[in-house]
């Protein structure tokens, strides 16, 4: 079925045309209005400082002149161009131009980032300042290298009668001229962006001149140039002047609000030493983004300009606020007014009335008879005070004025440093900028670069819209401080006037309502002391500025849109910061504040209750309106909701200022002193307070933090807890399971450690005696053997005795099952190895039984041979004896004759020679046939010997293989009880649940709840342990193989321990 | 202190990032683990084991959170002696190497701005220098 569709002619009626009407003609004509204006805004950006040093030396001659060289220390840019002109000029005492020269070693410049293709220009001028005194020829030569600049840098002479042009390197220029110009440019088809970086040595201009002028010229955009200046030395010279110019602007084409400054410095030579000079240049420009039919979003800029120009003002005015009545309301003269003594001497007089009604009051107790015992007292109380009333004020100033000197300690600490870091001095009356130093912390001007203007004017609106915001908050928290010290001046003011009745109202016999002594000296004491509180925490405010400028924000590139936020950020959080501590501060100090009487205020609330209640709630509906609205647009804005899904620094914190924004009413009627809003405390009627400040927001905040955190971490349903939980009932199974053995044991341990210290000590001292050495190696042992008990509990390890595994829960360890595994396939092996294992023991023992044989035969033959070549030597020796014998006879006999006794003597001792042989023949055969014997005894023994030890090696290798077999079943009936027991799931020992399962379960746990936590981790910082975080912040345990390359360390060096 | 753990626990400490290196070598802590022998009656063998497991822990091997059961564990003491170890380690070695890690953390962020980022983290942590570190 078709729809249709009716369709109904809308009739307007003249009323309704009318109206559309004056609405089409309002727009046209505010369109009219604001073409014309042209909108277009001065903003102050920056600053070019430039820093200089002059040092003046003496010549090395004496009276031979001065030296003058000119330093640029530093020359900072904030993203503008310059140029620098320096001249030198010497004046010679002679006139005597030969006698001059100025040498110049030239200017050393790095350009970043040249926004122009003017890299840098370098103009060397030399002229005689001399009428007639002209350079010769053959003195003017320039040497300039541009060897080190980077490719595509040329150097050119456009003036002069010699124009060379020249790549990089060295040229030489001669110029026989009083003046020359040099140019040195990058090449104009290098791109626009990117760094060029260049160093231009000029050297070795050596001119007869009494004045030398070099020009340096950077284009815009974070330009650094380090320039060596100029060296002069000049003979002769009286005087020498150095003079630097310096010519600021924004763009090369368009001088925009150039500012020449220049800066002199002169010395003579009795002036050696050292000058210094800075110039700071403040800049501003002009940004037009148009207004038009076509150009709307100029217009609207322009119309956040103006708000924006309003926020700043209530912002200033807010700030002069702060400044006055901090300083007003802690200043002693505030509270010596005429009128305040007047007002107290009209009080007092009325007070002197309750001194009339309380001797009244005693005459009538005394008419009517009752507790008459009192009224001597009464009446004495009466004139004690009477006499104490009239130092009522005193006492009041006394405590005001000490208060107020409290208050100045640390009024007067306060520095207050301004965004260029200079000191602000205090006004002649001492009166400080505190509200520009707090300011100077986040700086909000600075929140405009030239990027935010280059990206065009939608950024610039939401910058001005945030700007806004910033202001108005500003406003409102100055607003609020200024206000409670004008409540405090206000109630001191008031408590001096009525002490009078505060200290009469002691005499009286009831409460005197609002000005009665005890509510008098309460108010007092509060509010005299919430100066000293408030500016005791201001300084800790201003000093805590201090630390946060000190640790910077990075600012990132402008151009992008993380740049953008970054740099907006920089700006945004110390304002926060800022915001939140002094509101804090705020908090505290309005504890001690007093209440203001409401009817002091009665003849002001009919005049100003409606007029302040309008403008404080005008305040408020500016800011709901503008901040409420951008506010609420940033925080429900789905694009930055995805930034923040993604990470982008700064997403979430920006949400977080739309919401507040949102949130926060703006309205300095919710400002509340003592627990009195504005209106209560003035009793001006101006109005109610708009719901929701920033006291709501933070404490939403702050649930939704919490929160979020809570959601962020891993759940109790989440596999990582349900394991760290897991491990940890396991752990605590353990040892509940062991504890009290572990803990009996440990007991023990203590004691044997105990034992053996004290066995040690007693052995050390007494080295020699042995019986306590022994003892303390005694003990040494028993503590050994206590912790190897222990040990074996915590580490696990099979019990034999009662045949389970001593582990969690009767499942074996994975170590232990290892082990029994390794220990079955060595029994295997072994078992697999037997027969050759037997054979080979058995050959080897029936190759000893050989070898014992083959020796016990070769020694029987040595010792027959021995005995046998004994026996030939004695005969040997005998045979010679009596050859000797015969021959010593035989010439007896020829010489003497048969009968003469020497031949008779001869003749016996050869048959004494004759005998001996003999003799020794019978001996040595009967000692040979001994030998014989005795190694055929030997022999056999061996023989017997080397059988049986055969014999025993063979029964021996039987024994082994049935020993392996055995130990080889007794393995494998373990390993398949191992295994059985390992199907079940493994089983922990104390030591591995304590030392590696809970630590890995919670590194899991931690590994988990950061990676899906890491956004919020990363802001709010978990960590508070600063060794924890120290120590492991380069996380290595929690890599993988960190476990394993730590056992490796720890087994490698046990293995060293053993050794050791 | 044996020369092969001397020698090892150079070469692990040279594996860490400079500034940790310089912090661990400011501190003395094998002649603290010594003073330990003799305050907690350790054995040679436990000493060794102590200072093995000091090493690990300082080089992040082990975790320090955990520097008490490594102890009972590997060195062999008892619960309440690891306790006291841990309490005399602490404030002889690790706060010392942490205290040296925050002073250089300090140094360095006077010349090199740190990142935003890394700025709220330590003001919400409270001063937690360790925000400042490159991971």
């Amino acid at each position: 079925m078709t729809p249709t569709f009716k369709t109904k002619k809308i009739i307007l009626n003249k009323k309704v045309k009318r109206k559309i009407s004056f609405g089409i003609i309002s727009v046209v004509m505010v369109g009219i209005f604001l073409l014309p204006i042209s909108p277009s805004f001065d903003l102050q950006k920056g600053s070019i400082a430039l820093n200089l040093k002059t040092n003046i030396a003496k010549a090395e001659t004496p009276g031979c002149g001065i030296n003058l060289q000119s330093t640029i220390t530093t020359i900072a840019s904030d993203g503008f161009g310059m140029t620098l002109k320096i001249k030198v000029r010497g004046k010679a005492i002679d006139n005597d131009p030969k006698d001059d020269k100025i040498d110049t070693t030239g200017i050393v410049g790095d350009l970043f980032n040249s926004y122009k293709l003017y890299a840098a220009t370098v103009v060397g001028i030399a002229q005689s300042v001399i009428p007639g005194n002209i350079m010769t020829a053959t003195s003017c030569w320039l040497t300039v290298n541009t060897s080190t600049s980077e490719a595509g840098m040329w150097a050119y002479v456009l003036k002069g009668p010699v124009s060379k042009t020249t790549q990089a390197g060295v040229s030489d220029f001669y110029l026989p001229s009083d003046r020359f110009d040099l140019w040195v440019s990058t090449d104009p088809t290098l791109p626009k962006d990117g760094i060029h970086t260049f160093h231009i040595p000029i050297n070795n201009i050596v001119l007869t001149a009494e004045e030398q002028t070099l020009n340096v010229t950077v284009n815009k955009n974070q330009a650094n140039v380090s320039a060596q200046g100029i060296n002069a030395a000049i003979k002769d010279a009286k005087t020498l002047y150095a003079q630097f110019t310096l010519k600021t602007y924004l763009d090369v084409e368009q001088n925009i609000n150039s500012d020449i400054q220049t800066i002199n410095l002169k010395t003579d030579t009795s002036t050696i030493g050292s000058e210094t000079a800075q110039s700071v240049t403040d800049i501003t420009k002009k940004i037009d983004f148009g207004c038009g039919i076509t150009s709307l979003g100029g217009c609207i800029a322009q119309i956040f300009y103006v708000f924006w120009t309003v926020a700043a003002l209530f912002a200033k005015l807010g700030a002069k606020f702060l400044d006055f009545f901090v300083y007003y309301s802690t200043n002693s003269s505030s509270y010596t007014s005429n009128f305040i003594s007047k007002g107290w001497a009209g009080v007092r007089d009325i007070a002197n009335m309750f001194f009339i009604i309380a001797l009244l009051y005693v005459a009538i107790k005394t008419i009517l008879g009752l507790n008459v015992s009192n009224n001597k007292k009464v009446i004495g109380y009466v004139v004690v005070v009477a006499l104490l009333l009239n130092f009522s004020l005193f006492t009041t100033q006394v405590i005001i004025d000490q208060t107020n000197v409290l208050a100045k300690i640390f009024y007067n600490n306060i520095t207050s440093v301004d965004a260029s870091g200079k000191t602000i001095s205090a006004e002649s009356g001492g009166q400080k900028s505190i509200s520009v130093g707090l300011v100077s912390l986040f700086d909000p001007q600075n929140i405009f670069t030239q990027e935010i203007f280059d990206q065009g004017v939608g950024t610039f609106i939401f910058v001005t819209a945030l700007l806004i915001a910033i202001m108005l908050y500003m406003a409102y928290m100055f607003f609020a401080v200024a206000v409670l010290f004008v409540a405090r001046t206000i109630s001191l003011w008031i408590s001096m006037i009525f002490s009078p009745i505060a200290f009469a109202s002691y005499t009286v016999p009831f409460k005197i309502p609002g000005f009665g002594h005890e509510e008098w000296w309460d108010d007092l004491f509060k509010n005299a002391f919430l100066a000293p509180i408030f500016v005791f925490m201001l300084y800790l405010v201003v000093m805590f500025a201090g630390f946060l400028k000190d640790i910077q924000y990075a600012d990132g590139d402008v151009s992008t849109t993380a740049g953008l936020f970054q740099h907006i950020m920089s700006v945004v959080i110390p304002f926060i910061l800022l915001f939140v501590l002094l509101m804090k501060a705020k908090e505290l100090a309005v504890k001690y504040s007093g209440e203001m009487g409401a009817a002091i205020m009665k003849g002001a609330q009919m005049i100003g209750g409606l007029a302040v209640g309008a403008a404080m709630g005008g305040v408020g509906i500016l800011g709901r309106a503008t901040l409420g609205r951008a506010g609420s647009a940033i925080a429900n804005s789905e694009t930055i909701k995805s930034w923040e899904r993604k990470g982008y620094i700064g997403a979430k914190t920006l949400r977080n200022i739309g919401t507040a924004g949102a949130k926060g009413s703006m309205d300095l009627r919710g400002v509340k002193i003592a627990g009195k809003d504005f209106g209560g405390l003035t009793g001006m009627k101006v109005g109610k307070q708009k719901e929701g400040g920033y006291d709501k927001m933070r404490a939403d905040k702050t649930a939704k933090r919490m929160a979020r955190a809570k959601e962020l971490e891993p759940g109790e349903d989440s596999k990582v807890v349900q394991d760290l939980h897991k491990a940890e009932r396991q752990q605590k199974a353990l040892e509940n399971e062991y504890g009290h053995k572990t803990t009996q044991l440990q007991a023990e341990v203590d004691t044997a450690r105990l034992a053996m210290t004290d066995a040690k000590g007693k052995s050390d001292a007494d080295p020699k005696n042995e019986k306590k050495k022994e003892a303390y190696l005694e003990a040494t042992k028993a503590l050994q053997k206590k912790q190897d008990e222990l040990s074996t509990i915590n580490n696990g390890g099979f019990d034999a005795a009662n045949n389970k595994y001593r582990t969690t829960n009767g499942n074996i360890t994975k170590k232990e099952h290892d082990d029994i595994t390794a220990v079955a396939t060595k029994a295997a092996t072994a078992a697999a190895n037997t027969g050759t294992v037997e054979t080979a023991a058995i050959n080897e023992a029936s190759a000893k039984q050989i070898e014992a044989t083959n020796k016990a035969g070769e020694e029987e033959t040595k010792a027959i041979a021995d005995a046998t070549k004994t026996k030939e030597e004695a005969i040997s020796k005998a045979q010679n004896e009596l050859s000797a014998a015969l021959t010593a006879a035989a010439v007896s006999k020829t010489s003497f004759g048969d009968r003469h006794p020497n031949t008779i003597a001869a003749q016996q001792a050869a048959a004494a020679a004759s005998t001996k042989l003999t003799n020794i023949e019978t001996t040595q055969n009967a000692a040979i046939a001994a030998v014989t014997r005795d190694a055929a005894t030997k022999k056999a023994q061996a023989i017997s010997d080397a059988a049986s030890e055969y014999a025993e090696a063979v029964r021996e290798a039987n024994d082994e293989k049935t020993r392996t077999l055995a130990a080889n079943t007794t393995a494998k009936n373990a390993k398949t009880t191992a295994d059985a027991s390992a199907n079940r799931g493994y089983g922990e020992s104390i030591t591995s649940m304590k030392k590696e399962v809970v630590p890995h379960a919670h590194h899991e746990y931690e590994k988990a709840k950061n990676k899906s936590n890491e956004e919020f981790s990363k802001l709010v910082g978990s960590r508070t342990n600063k060794t924890l975080n120290m120590i492991t912040s380069f996380g290595q345990h929690s890599n993988n193989g960190a476990d394993e390359a730590s056992h490796k360390i720890f087994m490698n060096m046990k293995t060293e321990t053993k050794e050791h | 202190m044996i020369e092969k753990l001397k020698q090892k626990s150079i070469e692990e400490i040279a594996k860490l990032p400079k500034m940790k290196q310089d912090a661990i070598n400011a501190v003395d802590w094998a002649s603290v683990t010594e003073e330990m022998e003799k305050k907690f009656f350790l054995t040679e063998n436990e000493l060794l084991n102590l200072q093995i497991v000091t090493m690990l822990t300082l080089v992040d091997l082990y975790d320090l959170n955990f520097y008490s059961s490594y102890l009972e564990a590997d060195v062999g003491v008892t619960t309440g002696e690891a306790k006291k170890i841990t309490e005399y380690a602490f404030s002889k070695i690790f706060n010392p190497v942490a205290n040296k890690m925050e002073e250089t953390i300090k140094q360095q962020i006077k010349s090199k701005i740190p990142n935003w980022d890394q700025t709220v983290r330590f003001i919400v942590s409270g001063g937690d220098y360790s925000n400042f570190i490159e991971q």
